[in-house]
């Protein structure tokens, strides 16, 4: 009972910290409960439309979970590592690692499933507006799309969610609980800066060559295929290109953080010679990988989704294209299948800018004291976003590319040796610049937000 | 005779809550002269905080008129303090120092750097090893115990070597060898040329200041040239009576 009232209280008192993880998870859950609503639906029909809704369903409920679940992981991390200094300050009182644990798994459960319940009462007002948009995208039209969300969906959207909050939620309380307290309570704990401890950076490497020598394995077993002879069977063959993309997608997750220190180096690289909004947002990057990293991210691999996908369906018409049957994306159907998963990675990454609120407000206070003005700040938020920008294509290109460049070898060196290697489009772009508009206007409003009156306030305060 | 690096004749400012309205400066006038190191002490809430910011031209005060190296504060532009702030000012505050995004070298050039003033490595490193952090630079400030990161701030305010350096709390938190060191730092940084003003709590700190400004109920009664201990803790008595 004393936890649970410690978990309450706890995320009671510090609300705007778990602000992103509210955001991401009540978003989650909208799309989710979407999606589920339309297999559910699909269920209950027959025929085109079963088949239809099931697929398109299940497919889009796969990306919701693929990129949510990546993403709120780093949401929650970043809720969690604000939360680092209270948790160090209970431990100092006396309080064990393993109720630590307990009760930040318990916040998460809390935030997530009362979030939850939020995004699946919305998804229930949501539900008319998505079926029009589903009668409209050329599927099969079905009256079971007239009939409200059954509860059933409701449930298990809420459930689903819930569940991904929890696993999200397990790996980084783990971390905090067992994280250096004195370092916790001296540092001001905004995120771990000492990583991880050597047996899980072993067993992470581990994990991470394993999923890399996997995807690998497969790409090779698709090259050692026979050729095929049937167009049909090259269509059907084809659906591992989007397969593989999405294993690429987690091999692209598991090795963010070199991956992203490495770009971060390389961009910082000078930047002491150029002006101070570059030369500050550089180092707020680098500065706290971990916030980047959920920044960037959910952008990234939503992008690199729809980048495979596109790039399949480019595919898929080149390798047919003679044979009489056509291949076509109607948009509709595309925002259907991905819509969700790009909502669901701009909230989870425009988010953590609320989420780190607070110490931007401090140190605008500090540079502005110190002779810094609102234009150096603005410029400073400005660049960035760039910097955000270029990390997030970064990221959805390695996606796109790496998934072609390693298919085409496959596929013409085993199933379709005619098959022609097609240059990734622009759509992974397009995701990532709009969601890099979404969190630049979330970057705007933090600044807007930071007035001279303000700037007094955090000044005195902070005395 | 010099002009002043610092004029302020009265200055007044009033907090609005909202029962009430809280006079917190009634009518304050001090100049201070290059060379001179002013302390300003008085209990907790008697305007001395308020009063070093308005002084620095971080705070607006209601009537009155200050002027910075002969530039006159009142009626300029946020952004033109901001310029006066990096061209004349340096701060040094108790806590809210340094940006934890910057290491610090990065913390003791930023100053520079928001001038358009490109501070070498060798710059950094000999005002680093003047307050005592050699090889240092590249640390994360998180890792820095108070007494360092109050060096580091002092660092920072000295690279550029303001005219007027205002100092708030410097040695609140810190234990009395640190802030020993860390006064005798603050010292060293007034040249002939430059004045330090520092609000402090700490009566032996504020003896060693060549003249102390006792605030009471936002009023300036005494200023005291060279006081005993003794002195001022009379001054502060009688106002906590």
């Amino acid at each position: 009972m004393l936890l649970l009232k410690l978990a309450v209280r706890s995320v009671a008192i510090d609300v705007v910290s778990w602000l992103a993880l509210i955001i991401t998870s009540a978003m989650l859950a909208v799309v989710v409960t979407l999606d589920i609503g339309l297999v559910v639906a699909g269920a209950g029909t027959s025929g085109e439309a079963q088949q239809s809704f099931v697929a398109f369903g299940c497919v889009a409920l796969g990306f919701c979970v693929l990129v949510g679940l990546l993403s709120l992981m780093m949401v929650i991390r970043v809720c969690l590592g604000l939360q680092r200094r209270s948790v160090a300050l209970w431990q100092l009182a006396g309080v064990l690692p393993r109720t630590v644990f307990v009760v930040l798994l318990g916040e998460v459960l809390l935030v997530g499933l009362l979030s939850s319940l939020l995004g699946a009462l919305v998804a229930g007002l949501a539900w008319f507006p998505f079926a029009r948009l589903i009668s409209s995208s050329g599927l099969p039209s079905d009256g079971a799309l007239a009939r409200p969300l059954t509860p059933l969906a409701l449930w298990i959207g809420t459930g689903s969610t819930g569940v991904i909050c929890v696993l999200g939620g397990l790996l980084s309380a783990r971390r905090i609980a067992r994280g250096d307290v004195l370092e916790a309570v001296h540092g001001g704990g905004q995120t771990s800066r000492s990583g991880f401890s050597l047996p899980r950076r072993i067993s992470r490497t581990v994990l991470s060559a394993a999923i890399i020598a996997g995807t690998a394995a497969l790409y090779m077993a698709i090259g050692h295929e026979r050729p095929l002879a049937s167009k049909r069977a090259v269509g059907d063959f084809m659906t591992v290109y989007a397969g593989m993309g999405m294993l690429v997608c987690l091999v692209v997750a598991c090795c963010a953080n070199p991956l992203i220190r490495g770009l971060l180096a390389l961009i910082g690289l000078g930047s002491d010679r150029l002006g101070a909004p570059w030369f500050l947002a550089v180092r707020e990057a680098s500065s706290h990988p971990d916030l980047t990293r959920g920044l960037i991210m959910p952008i990234g691999l939503a992008g690199g989704a729809v980048g495979v996908m596109m790039a399949w369906i480019g595919k898929l018409g080149s390798v047919l294209s003679g044979s009489g049957e056509t291949v076509s994306a109607p948009p509709g159907q595309m925002a259907l299948l991905f819509g969700g998963a790009v909502v669901v990675g701009c909230v989870a990454a425009s988010s953590v800018v609320f989420a780190t609120m607070r110490s931007r407000e401090r140190d605008a206070a500090i540079l502005i004291a110190g002779g810094g003005t609102n234009g150096l700040v603005w410029m400073k938020a400005a660049c960035e976003t760039v910097i955000y920008l270029a990390l997030s294509l970064v990221v959805a290109y390695t996606i796109v590319w790496a998934n072609e460049l390693a298919m085409d070898h496959a596929l013409t060196s085993g199933p379709i040796p005619s098959a022609p290697f097609t240059l990734p489009g622009w759509h992974a772009a397009g995701i990532v610049v709009f969601g890099m508009l979404v969190v630049a206007m979330m970057l705007a409003v933090t600044t807007a937000g930071i007035t001279h009156r303000q700037i007094i306030r955090v000044v005195l305060n902070e005395r | 005779m010099t002009s002043p690096l610092l004029a302020a004749s009265g200055i007044r400012k009033t907090y609005h809550t909202r029962k009430d309205r809280v006079e917190v400066l009634r009518g304050i006038n001090l100049s201070v002269d290059p060379g001179e190191f002013v302390a300003i002490v008085g209990r907790s809430g008697s305007g001395k905080s308020t009063l070093l910011y308005c002084l620095c031209g971080l705070l607006k005060p209601d009537s009155g008129s200050i002027s910075i190296c002969g530039q006159h504060v009142m009626g300029q532009s946020n952004a033109q303090l901001a310029r006066l702030r990096r061209d004349h000012v340096g701060f040094v505050f108790q806590d809210l120092n340094l940006i934890s995004a910057l290491n610090v070298a990065d913390n003791v050039r930023l100053p520079a750097k928001m001038a358009g003033i490109h501070a070498s490595n060798g710059q950094v490193d000999a005002i680093l090893h003047q307050v005592g952090l050699d090889g240092m630079g590249h640390e994360r400030t998180d890792n820095l115990s108070g007494g360092q990161r109050q060096r580091v701030a002092i660092a920072r305010a000295l690279l550029r070597r303001p005219d007027i350096l205002f100092a708030d709390e410097p040695t609140g938190s810190l234990d009395p060898s640190t802030a020993r060191s860390v006064m005798h730092l603050m010292r060293q940084t007034v040249t002939p040329g430059s004045a330090l003003i520092m609000v402090t709590h700490d009566l032996e700190i504020a003896v060693t200041a060549d003249r102390v400004v006792v605030l009471s109920n936002g009023i300036s009664n005494d200023v005291l040239t060279h006081p005993t201990v003794e002195q001022l803790f009379e001054l502060t008595q009688e106002e906590n009576d």
